[in-house]
């Protein structure tokens, strides 16, 4: 499944549906893992991440990760390959997505903090990247 | 389950890395007889614009997964707006096929 095109700093959701064979849904022995590779390499940027299941009361085989694209992406296209065992067979399965221009790789404010000090105020704030900046004077 | 569907966006003179799961009749994924061969064709007709084989050898050890490179310039017939099909063909004792698509902006 293509992706789609993304910019740096986002969280990019990876969705798997563990199936056998059949393409019957079904709880992997382990859980699924996948790696990431740029456009012009078979070396991963990220490899062998393992995948939290979702609903799992609910739900069989269903995984869902959220991959924040930091600092070791850059823009271009990438692949993703997502593997899953059940039983003794071994699965596997491909996305893409594209890094277009725009955002940053610290990723967006998580945290803002007033902070008044007698000469100057301040705007404290953390990214997703666990960067703290201080931002003098803000004004609406 | 069986492909990647739409590739993505390209540019003209981009390098398009080809990438493609080999899986077996039980969509267990699995090495490939041979090298998978491969044939862009040109969404307006049917015939090949680029072919070609991806690699011999699993890529990054993963079992089946096979890549390869294309270059998406002028010189190998590609042109800006177009819109392509990949059919990948490869052998685990039977014949398989999966077909993908991009479009050169």
């Amino acid at each position: 499944m293509n992706l789609g095109r993304r910019e740096l700093g986002e969280w990019l959701p990876i969705y798997l549906v563990c199936r056998s064979g059949p393409l019957v849904e079904a709880a992997p022995v382990v859980a699924p893992a996948y790696s990431i590779y740029p456009g012009d390499s078979d070396t991963p940027l990220e490899s062998d991440v393992t995948m939290p299941p979702i609903n799992r009361d609910e739900l069989t085989g269903h995984f869902l990760a959220h991959h924040r694209l930091g600092p070791k992406f850059s823009t271009g296209h990438y692949r993703v390959l997502k593997e899953w065992t059940v039983g003794t067979n071994s699965f596997a399965e491909t996305d893409s997505f594209e890094i277009v221009g725009g955002g940053s790789s610290k990723g967006a404010y998580v945290g803002l903090f007033w902070y008044e000090r007698p000469h100057a105020k301040y705007l404290i704030g953390q990214l997703d990247d666990g960067t703290i900046e201080r931002r003098p004077s803000p004004r609406l | 389950m069986l492909g990647d569907g739409f590739m993505g966006f390209f540019s003209i003179d981009d390098t398009l890395r080809l990438d493609l799961q080999c899986l077996n009749g039980s969509l267990v994924a699995s090495a490939p007889d041979s090298a998978p061969s491969w044939a862009i064709y040109d969404n307006a007709d049917d015939s090949a614009v680029q072919t070609g084989s991806l690699g011999s050898s699993d890529a990054d050890s993963k079992t089946g997964y096979r890549t390869g490179t294309v270059e998406l310039s002028t010189a190998n017939g590609f042109a800006s707006g177009g819109y392509y099909r990949i059919r990948y063909a490869y052998a685990v004792t039977s014949n398989f096929a999966v077909t993908k698509r991009f479009q050169i902006l």
